[in-house]
């Protein structure tokens, strides 16, 4: 029995679905049964670690003692960062990455605990969402890191539960252990595989067969905290099935809850011009397709809040060399619900639903990733390098 | 094997695991997270990632037998698909495929025909329902049918030509069939082309007015067209045995292989009407009328045991059996059969079913005539009647008397033959109690051609039947307007002369729609000029309504009815009778008769709109309007209250009213009769009446059972609903869906907003591909251009649709998906010829049963089909537990697997041995050979009368034409002249006699019995608690 576990890190909460890959059937993780609505399906994406060096998941920051570190937005950045914590009055050097196998390895133990429970000894493999920008310099770096970060929380999970309270030192000789362990595995064995979660939302679509052939679409995810945005086709030039060509893939620093500092509008004017500017990349490369009939969705749960007003009337200027402009207004794409997913194996009520939009991220990321569409990137020569984990050749999609 | 060696290798065909009909060729293979997954290209070309554990070598198609035996299960879909395309394929003889799949409400009742029909040798009935039932929908079922088994090529419906239009809208609107209407020269111009070898087809609709005709009836003798199908509307009219219209339906149903006969008129065994009637549609089955009699009350202990069979009074009904004597019944296998079966137990409902169904074969008038009565169905709503009395003011008085007295003495001058039908002055006198302001608009004016003024009061308004048809004069009746005209404005008339009978609709309506704010209310009036009047007077004074006379067309009718029927805010139609002939307003419940008419039977055509199957109220509530001191308040009191109609339906008596009210109206109008005397001659027609109907009613009440007790019928739809046998909403949209989800994922069908609508993109490619396949097949028809219409209707080529009838009957823009929709066909036809998708075991688990305990079964679907006289087919399921039991009924059986069909899921099964497998599989086969040959042994009792009948029938209607050639012949040889023609006859005769050779040869033919059995699908449930 194999099991495909997809993971969706947001900025706030944690989404994760499964897929049982002989039935054929998703399921969503329910993380607290005793919540309503979308409260049973997510789980806070914060850590803290307290001055006496325990961690908490789940943590509010105004429960903070004095010297906590505390730890958000860790999947931006996380490439580079070393941080330095005091713990009993003693500094210690800790790498971002580490702490984001803590977090990890704490939902992953609960993801396996719940079906070892409910499977007779499920193979489990886990699909990882990571940010990527499409044509990022850091992106290989970032994925590196992500990729050693989510498998040592695997590899963490299957023997240690991490708990809320359990002390961070006594885990890190152990990742480090695990680390060199890692080092020796041979790549194919891994159990984690990494997929950009912005294209995960078109995997959603294809496997619900929301996409028409020969339509361009642009997906705008609205989370907590980011925004991305991502341009692609789907043609049906090719018998059977089709290719899916990305044309250009952004993630943005605004989200439903990072704009109170800001003003509402000007995050929404922020969203406006960056959308506006990555479409402007994307007409470039084919202006005549693009120009026509495009087609906009919008996904998360800040299409809920405050930034809705960014869903409305997205209309787009482009200059066109002469005294007239071009006004390009997008037709609204419906998301359809799939209908073969289970709420969860005890048959709960099925609030999911309501939910989809946020939800379906984690949806797409649990088809494993071999039987995710893969995208061909459609970009000038020398930038393709940055995407080679991506093969040349797309292949046709299977997913549903 | 080393950990990096994959089991399976480029090249290799697969299948899946779960999903069985899921086979393909392995064309790349990739490592990854420790796992070999696998590129595999699927039959229907597409391509699947699929990792190893979930695969298993495929080996060449094997029987469900084998399958089974190597516990080789696969999903619900798999399960669900195979019986449902079963089902639309396989054309099984008690699984009706056209019940709920036509726009029309859900009436069980309105399959009983259909059931008699499809159980019947000769195909010939007569649907005698009472009125408001839905005769046509019966016979539309029917059609759709016998059409869904072999396709009707010719059709013709016969029909009063007032129902032209009705039979064309609702053969197209219900049931998809695209039938023309077409008059004498163009039937005439058929049946020249046939006679020249011309195989065009016909499909149409003609009134028995053009077609009752005595060359059409000679020609037709002479060319003897062969039609598929006749089909006969209000066959009374065919009772008289010497009219034309006796004649010509004698004719035409000579000519069909299938013929109908739909008539509301009470059924009445001492009546020659009905002998009449059933002898058209069956002449070889009685010579005379003695003979009928005699043959009915040799029946009456068959309808007896029937009764008494349905009651579980099973001694009783042996008695009556015993009663039999003649050798007709005595010597036949099935009444030995069922007599050696009723004295024995009887436990089953499958045994009481088949000693009904055996008995109901044994009677010889079941299967040539249907009835249902309105108690039968328990139409609830109660009429309830209210009188609008008005006094008309001094003004309107003087005018009414005026009118009155002026056409009394106009009657008396003419002459007395013409006076029954006399339209001229009839019409006027009734005018002016109809609306006084409306008559004068017209007759005033002095532009308006009294052409116009005519056809203002006609509607056109014929009176149809041929008995009363009295020649009409219409220059005669353009003279009497005339000095009408003149004589209207001679009288002074005060222009702003109150309308005092308005003014009371007014106060109605206001409470009408004070009580009930959803209230549509249907307001008749026997004339144009009223109904525009009282149209235009309303909709100034802000009430909403329609109008619908003759002026309007029928396409501009169905927009007004669907709008009528589905806005809120417009509450009132107003209509003239003629015009609304046929309709079914059962959303309405308060009538307003703002005339009255003169005939008990138009008042009754009337309510018949809204007191019919469908009408959700209540009560229905009729609004009489009756002016104080009138002829028409008259009426109403001494008549239409004594008769009752009011209060319940008088049913059709148009055939034994007979003369009674023309009669009366010619008495009232010529006569200078005191009010108290017009009240006596009322209430003499009202006595008639009253007369007549309770006669008819007590000869109903003897005639009836004896005919025919259709217990049967009943208990078998019973036993179709509950077992399902029949294509079911949610089954179809399952049966497309998981289609277009494997081969067409971006056409799926999705949820709407809306409850039972569906929403789903056609790509070009799927159109084209449905198109071509449908061309194939050659069977493009009406309901696939609708399809393709709808497709283009919006650029995003997104249609909406529902499998639910009710919804597609009250929202016409939505598609209707039926069992017989042209994407429906085209999946059909993408199964039957790529087998391999269909897989034929499953292993599948189910939260509790009422039909069985938790624990494990094994469930088998057999196909029998024995092919003799007639075409047996039927579908078997037997259920065996894990002690290799049989624990079901055939028909609990067939109970449990249409619950798997809604609740059932994939279930995984661990490995079993192979040889448990053996002994349930031979368990099951040892069963289904039993029952096989119990099926077998029935119908070889049966088969040779059957083929002996069939023979029978084929003789009598050979040697009937050869006959009429010969007489021809032997009438012209003596005449040079004529007898050129005789070689030509004789050729026809050799044709004949050629033809009865074919099909005599043919039939014999299927004195053996071909019969077949097969496994269709097998499995595993686990009936978890």
């Amino acid at each position: 029995m194999r099991i495909n576990v997809g993971l969706d890190f947001g900025t706030c909460y944690t989404k994760v679905a499964f897929f049982d890959m002989e039935m054929e059937k998703h399921y969503f993780f329910v993380f607290d049964k005793s919540k309503d609505n979308l409260g049973r399906y997510v789980f806070p994406s914060k850590l803290r670690i307290n001055s006496d060096g325990r961690i908490f998941f789940a943590a509010n920051k105004n429960m903070a003692f004095g010297g906590d570190t505390y730890y958000e937005f860790f999947k931006i950045n996380m490439e580079n960062t070393i941080r330095t914590l005091k713990i009993n009055d003693k500094e210690y050097d800790i790498d971002d990455y580490k702490i984001v196998a803590l977090y990890c390895s704490h939902i992953l133990s609960k993801v396996r605990k719940y079906l070892n429970s409910k499977f007779d000894g499920p193979d489990l493999i886990f699909n990882f969402g990571i940010p990527l920008d499409h044509l990022g310099d850091n992106n290989e770096n970032r994925e590196r890191k992500f990729k050693l970060a989510f498998n040592l929380a695997e590899m963490m999970s299957r023997d240690h539960f991490i708990e809320n309270a359990d002390e961070v030192l006594e885990f890190l000789p152990i990742l480090d252990e695990l680390e060199r362990e890692y080092n020796k595995i041979k790549k194919e064995e891994l159990k984690v595989t990494v997929y950009p979660e912005t294209i995960a939302g078109v995997a959603t679509l294809l496997s619900t067969g929301s996409l028409s052939a020969d339509v361009r679409y642009s997906i705008v995810d609205i989370g907590a905290g980011t925004t991305d945005v991502s341009f692609f086709e789907f043609t049906r030039n090719s018998i059977p099935g089709g290719k899916f060509h990305v044309y250009n893939s952004n993630t943005y620093n605004v989200g439903s809850e990072n704009f109170v500092e800001n003003d509402v509008d000007k995050s929404i004017k922020e969203l406006r011009d960056s959308f506006r500017v990555a479409f402007g990349k994307t007409f470039s490369l084919a202006k005549e397709k693009w120009s026509n009939d495009f087609h906009l969705l919008f996904l998360g749960g800040g299409t809920r809040g405050d930034l809705r007003e960014f869903t409305k009337n997205t209309e787009i200027t482009i200059p066109s060399g002469n005294l007239f402009r071009n006004y390009i207004n997008p037709t609204p794409q419906e998301l359809y619900i799939p209908d073969n997913i289970v709420d969860c194996i005890d048959k709960e009520e099925e609030s999911w639903n309501e939910n989809f939009d946020i939800l379906s991220i984690a949806y797409g990321l649990s088809y494993p990733k071999m039987m995710m569409p893969k995208y061909n990137p459609q970009v000038p020569e020398r930038q393709r390098d940055v995407l080679r984990q991506t093969p040349e050749e797309p292949l046709t999609p299977d997913v549903g | 094997m080393s950990e990096n060696e994959s089991i399976f290798k480029v090249g290799q065909i697969v299948r899946k695991k779960i999903q069985k009909d899921k086979i393909g060729k392995i064309e790349s293979i990739n490592y990854q997270q420790g796992i070999h997954w696998y590129q595999i290209q699927l039959n229907n070309g597409q391509f699947i990632t699929a990792e190893e554990d979930s695969l298993e070598p495929y080996t060449s198609v094997q029987s469900p037998e084998e399958q089974f035996k190597h516990f080789n299960f696969s999903d619900k879909n798999s399960f669900s698909r195979i019986l449902s395309y079963s089902k639309l394929s396989g054309g099984y003889s008690s699984n009706p495929m056209s019940l709920k799949s036509s726009k029309t409400l859900f009436q069980p009742y309105q399959y009983k025909p259909l059931l008699k029909f499809m159980y019947s040798d000769d195909q010939r009935l007569l649907i005698a329902d009472e009125v408001g039932l839905g005769k046509t929908i019966e016979a539309g079922h029917i059609l759709l049918e016998m059409h869904s088994r072999a396709p009707i090529k010719s059709l013709l419906v016969i029909c009063p030509k007032s129902l032209v239009l009705k039979w064309q809208r609702e053969l197209s609107e219900k049931f998809f069939f695209e039938v023309e209407i077409i008059n004498k020269s163009r039937f005439m111009k058929f049946l020249n082309d046939y006679e020249r070898g011309n195989t065009q087809k016909i499909f149409s609709i003609i009134s028995y007015q053009s077609i009752r005709n005595r060359d059409v009836i000679d020609k037709i003798r002479e060319v003897n067209p062969e039609i598929d199908f006749v089909i006969f509307d209000e066959m009374h009219w065919a009772r008289n045995e010497d009219s034309l219209t006796h004649k010509i339906t004698q004719v035409v149903s000579e000519q069909a292989n299938s013929a109908l006969g739909l008539t509301a008129t009470p059924v009445m065994i001492g009546s020659q009407n009905l002998f009449n009637i059933l002898k058209i549609l069956n002449p070889y089955e009685f010579t005379t009328e003695y003979d009928f009699k005699q043959r009915l009350e040799e029946n009456k202990p068959v309808i007896q045991a029937i009764r008494h069979i349905g009651e579980s009074q099973f001694d009783l009904a042996l008695k009556n059996l015993e009663e039999l004597s003649e050798d007709l019944y005595v010597n036949s296998p099935i009444y030995i059969e069922t007599v050696k079966k009723l004295k024995g137990k009887i436990e089953t409902k499958e045994e009481v079913l088949k000693l009904l169904r055996n008995t109901t074969e044994l009677s010889l008038f079941s299967h040539l005539i249907t009835r249902t009565r309105r108690r039968d169905v328990e139409l609830k709503a109660v009429r309830r009647s209210m009188t609008m009395n008005i006094s008309f003011t001094r003004n309107e008085k003087m005018f009414y008397d005026a009118i009155t007295n002026y056409i009394r003495e106009k009657y008396s001058l003419i002459n007395n033959e013409r006076r029954g039908t006399n339209f001229g002055l009839m019409m006027p006198q009734r005018q002016v109690a109809s609306c006084i302001p409306a008559m004068i608009k017209i007759y005033a004016s002095s532009r308006m051609q009294t052409q116009k003024i005519l056809s203002s009061l006609k509607d056109e308004y014929e009176d149809d039947n041929e008995l009363n048809n009295g020649k009409k004069n219409n220059e005669n009746e353009e003279d009497q307007i005339n000095e009408l005209r003149q004589y209207i404005r001679d009288i002074k008339i005060d222009q702003s002369m109150t309308d005092s009978k308005y003014k009371e609709l007014k106060k109605a309506l206001d409470t009408i729609f004070a009580n009930g704010k959803n209230t549509k209310v249907l307001i008749f009036s026997y004339f144009k000029a009223t109904v525009f009047y009282l149209s235009e007077k309303l909709e100034s004074e802000g009430y909403r309504n329609y109008e619908i006379t003759g002026n309007k067309n029928s396409e501009e009718r169905d927009v007004i009815l669907t709008d009528f029927r589905n806005k809120n805010n417009i509450k009132i139609l107003i209509s003239t009778e003629v015009s609304s002939e046929g309709l079914d307003l059962e959303f309405c419940n308060v009538i307003v008769n703002y005339d009255l008419p003169w005939n008990p039977m138009v008042v009754e055509q009337r309510i018949g709109r809204l007191d019919r199957i469908g009408q959700k109220s209540e009560v229905i509530t009729i609004i009489n309007f009756a002016v104080n001191d009138t002829i028409e308040a008259r009426i109403l009191t001494r008549l239409y209250d004594r008769i009752e109609i009011f209060k319940e339906s008088i049913g059709d008596l148009e055939s034994i009213l007979g003369d009674e009210i023309s009669k009366m109206t010619e008495d009232l109008l010529s006569q200078n009769l005191s009010p108290a005397e017009e009240e006596s001659r009322i209430t003499q027609a009202a006595d008639v009446i009253i007369a007549k109907k309770l006669e008819a009613k007590e000869l109903e009440k003897q005639s009836a059972g004896l005919l025919t007790y259709d217990e049967f019928f009943k208990q078998e739809l019973d036993a179709i609903l509950k077992e399902k046998r029949y294509i079911t909403e949610n089954e179809l949209l399952i049966y497309l869906n998981e289609f277009l989800k494997a081969n067409y994922i971006d056409c799926q069908i999705r949820s709407s907003e809306e409850k039972f609508v569906f929403q789903m993109y056609v790509s070009p490619e799927l159109e084209q591909k449905i198109q071509f396949s449908l061309q194939q097949q050659s069977s493009i028809d009406e309901q696939y251009f609708e399809f393709t219409r709808q497709i283009k209707k919006f650029d995003n080529r997104i249609i909406f649709l529902t499998f639910n009838a009710e919804l597609a009957f009250n929202k016409r823009e939505l598609i209707y998906i039926n069992n017989f929709h042209p994407i429906v066909r085209f999946v059909t036809d993408y199964y039957r010829t790529n087998s391999k998708a269909l897989f034929p075991c499953s292993s599948l688990k189910m939260e509790s049963s009422d039909l069985i305990a938790a624990g494990q079964y094994y469930y088998f679907s057999w196909e029998f089909e024995i092919v003799g006289g007639r075409k047996i087919k039927n579908l078997s399921h037997i259920i065996i537990n894990s002690n290799v039991e049989i624990v079901l009924s055939e028909s609990s059986s067939a109970e449990l697997i249409s619950e798997l069909m809604d609740n059932g899921e994939s279930q995984k099964i661990s490995d079993q041995s192979n040889e448990k497998a053996e002994t349930i599989m031979n368990k099951a086969r040892k069963e289904a050979i039993k029952r096989f040959t119990e099926l077998s042994l029935e119908i070889e009792q049966s088969n040779e009368s059957t083929i002996n009948k069939q023979l029978e029938i084929l003789k009598r209607n050979y040697d009937n034409k050869i006959d009429r050639i010969n007489q021809t012949i032997s009438e012209v040889q003596y005449d040079t002249k004529k007898a050129k023609i005789i070689p030509a006859l004789k050729g026809k005769i050799k044709k004949l006699s050629d033809e009865k050779t074919t099909k005599e040869f043919e039939i014999m033919s299927r004195k053996h019995l071909d019969k077949q059995m097969k496994l269709i699908s097998a499995g595993v449930i686990e009936i978890i608690n």
